[in-house]
């Protein structure tokens, strides 16, 4: 065990950190209101700016969107810790870039897809030229997710879609869905369901917004009414999507932005050092120093998780149930900072980001309300010790 | 709604509070006993403090006078006990079990014969109980009780086991759960009976507790032959029986009393004691949670007053009374450990040490408390009972 990075990997540190300072719009981490672990605030989730755009493109090129992936089909060809430390480095400096395809899908293929799918989707994903949206939830199926119902039949060489999808984070300005659907009703419900990916341009697709808690359009539900696909569109084998799903989720949990836990934890602190309150500064209060030590605490343990999670990669290992702990941790973290926060910061925590007088660029009163979606998200956190419980203490199913 | 006692009730509290100063022996403050450390000793004071309290009417306050009470209002029932839990006095569970848990029970089931008898005799502070309900197998789950009870011709025939007996080594009587149709569903076939202590066939077995004193029991019941007039309230009724026991044993309305004494007890002792020059009260961590244990305590209290009062109205609290067990149970605990934080080391001595501080009450607070969130039900039960009773939500399976 060692518990420092290689010297190549902190020459890739520094490599990224100069990276982002040139390329990243310089005032973007303050100006983004991208709330650690919530799902309501993510800049992929919605239209981004020309600037912005240029970024990604900028990453694409460079083959960071999917540092990982073998050079053959578009990545880096480094190791898993590398694109961690990437990773780190970016959600500190809230930089966009990775989404759905990068992080979820693509890994996904890569490890259960036909070398003809691989070819076909892996390079176009590495180029950052399609954007995914995960087809998961719907009205009826959610935590019991293996209860949809969105249906297709078989046509030919086609698969057609019916039934409706919900919670689509980023569905309208995504090219494709990666989506869950039942191909055999016969079959009990874990058995009956492939994932198959739809071009969003198909006819019957129809995409209407939901307006978040933030006031923000991250979310929509999405109605498949006689969609056709191409049958090659299916990932892996017909009804065996429900293992190819549990595997995306688990690349889904790992999808935690630990530098932004301590780029905003950061930020609070230095406004309990500044802040001037009855006199002193709002850190003596030594209430509110009890809270931001007990976070600072927790974010070490968060990316003691994240490297972990990093480290099983690189050893060919899916992290399953660390993925759960993983994302059960650092979605009630990110639900405690922004509490933490708004009593560092009182008053000036709930005004919005047009306030000049807003605590941390308003981004504090965005992330107390976006840090409930992260308890929900890529499964509730009763989910997660539902795993946690079933998978790594071998309980008995309640 | 009026929020304040009457000038009469105020009267009866100043009265209890002389009666208590005069009585309260000082070698009973000296020993400073509490919740499952009785010894022989503090079991000879309590039970002499409580033929006292029997004298004057005030053991059983409310039940009627023909039973031996004084057939006071429930809500001088509740001044008396908040009186006694303030002043510490000579009154253990066991009084709490004979009294209102199984008297309760007793009141509302037995035969005029049976009251007369049970009832005036734990009123007068001659006889107490214990409780025969748990089972090796049988806690949460309480309704798959195997003990078995067999009716013949002049009595009943019980062979069993039960276990987390208190005071079984001191009772006279035991409340026995046990089954009498073997045959009909698991809540439909048992019956209450009171057992004389001294019948043939009972084995009372020691189990220490926490605080390394003898509270608990197992008690093992071998061909245990008893009177047909054991029976209590119908035959295959006694889960009904039981679960109204049950809720009186959850109706205790002195806790916040008694809660009241030990964060007072730490109030006292964060003003004098000091940190670096300073009284550890000027800790604003500290200052803090003593603020909201005090506040909680207040919602207690209020719990304890609509128990109260729904006595005095002939209403019978249910959830009601969960919820204030439920609170004080997690209450005391967050008491205890913010005592043993503040006391440091200093918290871990017992009364024997010199260096002891508040006479080692928070150790033994601390260790007792987890006793209590567990008996009577644990926390896990009382929410049950608060969702299924109190908001009405479907049973978990």
């Amino acid at each position: 065990m060692d518990f420092r990075f290689s010297e190549q990997e902190e020459a890739f540190r520094s490599e990224v950190e100069d990276f982002i300072k040139r390329e990243l719009p310089a005032s973007w981490a303050d100006e983004s209101v991208q709330w650690p672990g919530g799902y309501g605030t993510t800049p992929e989730f919605e239209e981004m700016s020309p600037p912005l755009e240029r970024f990604r493109r900028r990453l694409a090129e460079k083959g960071w969107l999917t540092i990982s992936w073998p050079r053959e089909y578009g990545g880096a060809g480094r190791s898993h810790i590398e694109q961690a430390i990437f990773y780190e480095r970016m959600s500190y400096h809230r930089a966009p870039g990775p989404g759905v395809a990068t992080l979820i899908s693509g890994p996904t293929i890569l490890r259960f897809g036909s070398e003809e799918m691989k070819k076909e989707w892996l390079p176009r994903i590495a180029r950052g030229e399609v954007r995914f949206w995960l087809a998961y939830s719907e009205p009826n199926a959610g935590s019991d997710l293996s209860s949809m119902q969105a249906r297709a039949s078989e046509d030919g060489n086609h698969l057609v879609i019916n039934g409706q999808k919900t919670w689509s984070s980023g569905a309208h300005v995504s090219d494709y869905a990666w989506m869950a659907v039942r191909t055999d009703p016969s079959a009990p419900p874990h058995k009956g369901i492939s994932l198959v990916i739809v071009d969003n341009r198909s006819p019957g697709i129809t995409i209407r917004p939901l307006t978040n808690i933030c006031g923000r359009h991250s979310f929509n539900e999405v109605f498949f009414d006689n969609v056709r696909v191409p049958k090659e569109n299916v990932v892996g084998e017909m009804n065996r999507g429900w293992r190819y799903l549990m595997v995306a989720l688990d690349f889904e949990r790992l999808v935690v932005p630990i530098g932004g836990f301590r780029r905003t934890f950061e930020e609070l602190v230095q406004w309990a050092r500044e802040k001037r309150h009855n006199g002193g500064s709002s850190g003596s209060d030594p209430l509110l120093r009890d809270r931001l030590a007990e976070m600072a605490i927790e974010i070490d343990v968060a990316y003691m998780l994240f490297w972990q999670t990093a480290s099983m990669l690189d050893r060919g290992l899916v992290p399953n149930i660390e993925a759960s702990l993983l994302k059960l941790f650092s979605a009630e973290l990110s639900h405690k900072l922004a509490s933490a926060g708004m009593a560092v910061t009182g008053p000036y925590g709930q005004l919005e980001p047009a306030s000049k007088q807003a605590a941390l660029h308003g981004r504090l009163c965005a992330g107390y309300l976006d840090s409930i979606s992260a308890l929900v998200g890529a499964g509730t956190s009763e989910i997660q010790r539902t795993i946690i419980a079933l998978r790594g203490l071998g309980l008995p199913w309640a | 709604m009026d929020f304040r006692f009457t000038k009469e009730e105020e009267a009866f509290r100043e009265e209890v509070k002389q009666f208590l100063k005069k009585e309260i022996k000082p070698r009973w403050i000296e020993i400073d006993a509490g919740f499952w450390e009785e010894t022989p000793e503090s079991w000879a004071l309590l039970r002499e403090f409580q033929r006292k309290l029997g004298q004057k009417g005030w053991l059983a306050p409310a039940y009627p006078r023909e039973y031996g009470g004084s057939h006071m209002s429930h809500l001088k029932r509740l001044i008396l006990a908040e009186e006694m839990a303030s002043a510490r006095a000579p009154v253990g569970i066991e009084h709490e079990i004979s009294v209102n848990w199984v008297g309760g029970a007793i009141m509302l089931f037995g035969s005029e014969q049976q009251k007369k008898k049970y009832l005036t005799e734990v009123a007068t502070g001659q006889s107490c109980f214990c409780l025969g309900y748990s089972e090796p197998n049988s806690g949460s789950d309480l309704a798959s009780i195997q003990t078995r009870a067999v009716e013949e011709r002049d009595g009943w025939v019980i062979n069993g086991q039960k276990t987390w007996c208190s005071f079984a080594h001191y009772a006279n009587y035991c409340w026995l759960g046990a089954r009498t149709d073997p045959d009909a569903p698991k809540h439909k076939g048992i019956s209450m009976f009171v057992i004389d202590m001294k019948t043939p066939g009972i084995t009372v077995r020691p189990l220490i507790n926490i605080l390394n004193r003898h509270s608990f029991n197992e008690v093992f019941l071998d061909d245990v032959r008893i009177p047909k007039d054991s029976l209590i309230g119908e035959r295959n009724n006694g889960w009904y029986q039981l679960a109204m026991a049950l809720d009186f044993e959850r109706s205790l309305v002195g806790t916040a009393a008694s809660i009241e004494c030990l964060i007072r007890d730490l109030v006292e002792y964060v003003k004098e004691a000091r940190a670096k020059g300073d009284p550890l009260g000027d800790d604003p961590l500290i200052a803090d949670e003593l603020a909201d244990l005090a506040v909680q305590n207040e919602v207690l209290r209020m719990m304890c007053y609509r128990i109260a009062w729904m006595y005095s109205r002939e209403l019978h609290p249910s959830y009601e009374s969960s919820m204030s067990l439920l609170l004080s149970s997690e209450l005391l605990r967050r008491v205890a450990n913010l005592g043993t934080r503040v006391l440091g080391h200093y918290g871990e001595l017992d009364m024997d040490s010199k260096w002891a501080v508040l006479k080692g009450r928070i150790m033994r607070t601390y260790l007792s408390c987890i006793s209590i969130g567990v008996g009577g039900g644990t926390n896990e039960i009382q929410r049950n009972i608060v969702a299924m009773r109190g908001l009405g939500l479907p049973r978990q399976h």
